[in-house]
C-alpha cells in the first residue's frame, strides 16, 4: 500500500532535472526501490516522436511534461489467450548537456522493465539507438566505480557472456564462479569473449552496499547508491552515446557536398589480419549479421564487401585492405543507427577495436 | 561453385579491378604526395568523347584523359584482360593508334592540346606476352608518332593491400613520373579508398549480375527504405518501388561512375551506365520477376522489392542459369571486353 502511493505522490509532484535526480536517490536509498535506467541517443524529440508511434500493441501517453522532463505512461493492450491490459510509468530524462541523448527511467518493477518498456524502447530502433560498451570500458567503469567509493569489494552474482566461435555463432553461458573482477575479464579476454551483462555487489568492508546490473547496451539497474551509480555509471553511458552519435552522424553521402564519403575505420592494436585464413572468419562474422544483404565483392587477399542494412535501407562498402583495420564506408544513406549497428556486431563476433575517422587513421 | 557462376565472378573482379588500375594510374598525375592533396589545376576525364581532327563524326572514348597545366594531355587505355586469341590483338592496337592524332574535345579552352602521351595499362599477367607483340609489330603493322608507353599493373599483398605500377617500354613526357614508374611504384589502395568506394561503373557495360546488384542495391533498396513497411518487410513480402530508368540512370551516374571528375566538364562526357545497359538490366529483372515495365514505352519500371540475404550471390546464381548468358560468357573470354 505505502508503495502504491509513494510511487502515486513520485508522479504527481512537479520538480526540476536535478529535484528528479535528488528524488531517485531518495526513492533508491529509502524505499529500497531498484531503479532501472536505459540511456539511448535520438535524433527526434521524444516528446514529439513517442506519443506518435504505436509499437505492436504498446503505446504511450504523456502525463506530465516538465521542462527537460516528461513522465509517460506505457500501455499494451495483450491480445494473448485472455485479454489484458499491462501499464507503467516511466520518466525520459534528456540529458542537460548532451543534445540528443536521452534516458528512460522508470521505478516500476522489473517485469514492467523487462517485458514492457525495454521491449517498446528497442523497437523504436533505428530512430531510438542504444550503445554498446567495449570489454576494457566496462571494466574500466566497474574499477573506477570501486576505487572511487572506497569498496573493499566487487562481487559477480550473476553474468551473461558470450564467446566469439571461430566455426560457429556466439554462445552464452549463464552463471559465473566466484571469481574476481580482474579475474573473469581476464578469462573472457583470453577466452575471446565479452560479457552481455554483469550483476555485482558493491561492497565496504563486507557490507553489501548495493546490488547493481550493467549491460553491454549501456542499461543500469541499481538496488540502492543510486546517486553514484548515476555518477559512475549512467553519466559516462551518456557521455559515450553523445561520442558515437557525434563520430557517426552526418556520414551519409547525401548530406555532404558533392555527394563525398566520410569513412569511418575500426583501427586495432595487433595485426588481426596477418593470416589469410583470418579473412574468411571476419566474413563469416560478418554475415551472422540479422536483417542485412552482405555481398562479397573480394575476399581474398583483401576484403571488399557491400552491406545493405534491412532496417533503414542504409549501404556501407567495407574493406580490409591492410592487417589491422577495417574501414567502413556509408553511401548515400548511411544512419548513425545502422553505423553503430554494424560496428556493434563486427565488435560482438569478430574482434573489438577503436573507432576513428578515415582522415585520422594512419597506415 | 559451377564454372558459370565462377567465371561471372572474375569477370566483376576483372570490371574492378580495371577501376582500381584507371584511379591508381590517374592519380600519378593527380596526387600530390608531398603535400598529400590533390592539384587543383589536373583534369581527369573518363569515357569521354573525342574526335580526331579530320573525322569529326568519329568519337574515340579512351578509359583516361588527363590534362595537364602544361597544356599536354595523356590518354590511357586499360586492359586487366587481354584476350586469349591473338588474332584480336591486333584490333586492340588498331584502337591506340586511333589515340595517335591531334585529338579534340579536351577540357581546355579551345578543346585541342599540344600534344599527349599515349599509355596502354596492362595487367601483369599478360604484360611480357603483348609487350612481345607490340615489339615484334613495331614499324610493321603497329605505329605510333605521338610517345607511346607500355605500363604493367598487379596487386601486391604483403602486410598491406597495394597496386604495383611499372613501365615496360616507352617514356611518359612528365619526367617525375616516368622515373618513378621506371622503377616501379606501389600505391596502397587504402589511400583510394574513398574512390574505390564510390566509382563502381566506367564506360565498359559490367557483368550482367553487377548491373542487377547495383541497380538493386544502390537505387531500388533506397527507394524501398522510404516505404514505412521496409523496416518489417518479411523476407516472403515485398514492396512494389516504382522508378524511371532515366532515373535510375541518373543515381548510378551521379553517384557511382567517373561523374564527380568532369562534372565540370559535362558536354562530352556520356552518361553512364548506358541508358541500353538499364534497359537490358530491366529486361533481366522483368525475365526474373522481379519487376515489370509499367506501360509499352518502357520508360519506367515497377521492381518488386525483396530482401535477399546476399543480393550478389542472388544475380549471380539467377544470370548463371540464363543459357543465353553462358553463351556470350564463352564469346567474353576469347574477345575484348570493349
Amino acid at each position: 500500500m505505502t508503495e502504491i502511493d509513494f510511487n502515486k505522490s513520485f508522479y504527481t509532484d512537479n520538480f526540476s532535472r536535478e529535484e528528479f535526480i535528488n528524488r531517485l536517490e531518495g526513492i533508491s536509498s529509502i524505499e529500497n526501490k531498484t531503479i532501472s535506467a536505459i540511456p539511448f541517443g535520438c535524433n527526434k524529440t521524444p516528446v514529439e516522436y513517442l506519443p506518435n508511434f504505436i509499437s505492436g500493441n504498446r503505446f504511450v501517453e504523456i502525463t506530465k511534461n516538465y521542462e527537460g522532463l516528461q513522465l509517460y505512461k506505457l500501455t499494451h493492450n495483450i491480445k494473448h489467450k485472455e485479454e489484458r491490459i499491462e501499464e507503467g510509468f516511466f520518466f525520459i530524462y534528456e540529458h542537460p548537456q548532451y543534445n540528443n541523448v536521452y534516458i528512460a527511467f522508470t521505478i516500476e518493477d522489473s517485469q514492467f522493465f523487462h517485458y514492457e518498456l525495454r521491449p517498446y524502447l528497442e523497437n523504436l530502433y533505428p530512430d531510438v539507438v542504444l550503445t554498446f560498451i567495449k570489454s576494457n570500458k566496462l571494466k574500466n567503469l566497474i574499477k573506477n566505480f570501486k576505487y572511487k567509493n572506497s569498496l573493499t569489494e566487487i562481487k559477480i552474482t550473476r553474468a551473461t557472456q558470450k564467446l566469439r566461435f571461430k566455426e560457429e555463432k556466439s554462445m552464452t553461458a549463464i552463471t559465473w564462479p566466484k571469481a574476481t573482477l580482474e579475474e573473469a575479464f581476464n578469462w573472457l579476454y583470453n577466452n575471446n569473449g565479452w560479457f552481455k551483462s554483469l550483476q555485482f555487489e558493491a561492497i565496504r568492508n563486507e557490507k553489501v552496499l548495493a546490488n547493481i546490473y550493467i549491460n553491454r547496451k549501456g542499461i543500469v539497474r541499481t538496488y540502492r547508491y543510486f546517486n553514484k551509480v548515476f555518477e559512475d555509471f549512467i553519466q559516462p553511458v551518456c557521455k559515450l552515446i553523445d561520442n558515437n552519435m557525434k563520430l557517426f552522424s552526418n556520414r551519409s553521402r547525401r548530406e555532404n557536398p558533392n555527394l563525398a564519403v566520410k569513412p569511418l575505420v575500426i583501427q586495432y592494436d595487433s595485426d588481426v589480419f596477418k593470416d589469410i585464413e583470418e579473412n574468411e572468419i571476419f566474413i563469416k562474422s560478418v554475415k551472422q549479421i540479422k536483417s542485412a544483404s552482405v555481398s562479397v565483392l573480394h575476399g581474398n587477399p583483401y576484403i571488399h564487401l557491400s552491406f545493405l542494412d534491412y532496417y533503414d535501407g542504409s549501404i556501407f562498402d567495407i574493406w580490409v585492405l591492410n592487417s589491422n583495420q577495417i574501414a567502413i564506408v556509408p553511401q548515400m544513406k548511411g544512419s548513425t543507427a545502422a553505423i553503430k549497428r554494424l560496428i556493434n556486431h563486427i565488435f560482438d563476433t569478430y574482434a573489438e577495436g577503436k573507432i576513428i575517422d578515415y582522415e585520422s587513421a594512419k597506415i | 561453385m559451377n564454372k558459370e557462376k565462377k567465371t561471372i565472378e572474375n569477370s566483376i573482379d576483372d570490371y574492378n579491378n580495371t577501376i582500381h588500375a584507371i584511379v591508381g594510374f590517374i592519380n600519378f598525375y593527380r596526387y600530390d604526395t608531398e603535400k598529400k592533396e590533390y592539384k587543383e589545376d589536373i583534369k581527369v576525364f573518363q569515357g569521354r568523347k573525342l574526335n580526331i581532327s579530320d573525322t569529326p563524326d568519329k568519337f574515340l572514348t579512351p578509359d583516361i584523359g588527363i590534362l595537364l597545366p602544361t597544356n599536354c594531355g595523356v590518354i590511357g587505355e586499360v586492359k586487366n584482360n587481354f584476350p586469349k586469341d591473338k588474332s584480336y590483338w591486333l584490333k586492340n592496337f588498331t584502337q591506340l593508334m586511333s589515340y595517335d592524332n591531334d585529338l579534340i574535345g579536351w577540357t581546355s579552352v579551345d578543346e585541342k592540346i599540344r600534344t599527349h602521351d599515349i599509355v596502354l595499362l596492362l595487367h601483369h599477367s599478360r604484360s611480357r606476352e603483348v609487350l612481345n607483340y607490340f615489339l615484334n609489330n613495331k614499324g610493321k603493322e603497329i605505329n605510333f608518332i605521338k610517345p607511346f608507353i607500355i605500363i604493367e599493373y598487379t596487386r601486391s599483398d604483403q602486410r598491406q593491400a597495394y597496386i604495383f605500377f611499372r613501365k615496360e617500354y616507352g617514356n611518359l613526357s612528365d619526367n617525375n613520373i616516368n622515373e618513378l614508374l621506371e622503377k616501379g611504384e606501389q600505391v596502397p589502395m587504402w589511400v583510394f579508398l574513398k574512390e574505390y568506394s564510390t566509382i563502381k561503373i566506367y564506360d565498359s557495360e559490367p557483368e550482367l549480375a553487377f548491373m542487377l546488384h547495383l541497380i538493386w542495391t544502390y537505387v531500388v533498396s533506397m527507394k524501398a527504405s522510404d516505404n514505412p513497411r521496409f523496416k518489417t518487410l518479411a523476407k516472403n513480402q515485398k514492396i512494389e518501388v516504382k522508378i524511371k530508368i532515366d532515373e535510375v540512370m541518373t543515381e548510378l551516374y551521379e553517384g557511382y561512375s567517373f561523374y564527380r571528375f568532369h562534372r565540370e566538364n559535362l558536354e562530352r562526357q556520356p552518361k553512364i551506365p548506358k541508358l541500353e545497359w538499364i534497359k537490358r538490366a530491366c529486361e533481366k529483372f522483368i525475365s526474373l520477376n522481379e519487376a515489370k515495365w509499367d506501360d509499352n514505352s518502357k520508360q519506367s519500371v515497377t521492381f518488386y522489392f525483396k530482401k535477399y540475404d546476399d543480393t550478389l550471390s542472388y544475380f549471380i546464381e539467377k544470370c548463371s542459369d540464363d543459357v543465353q548468358n553462358k553463351e556470350q560468357l564463352e564469346l567474353f573470354s576469347d574477345i575484348e571486353d570493349k
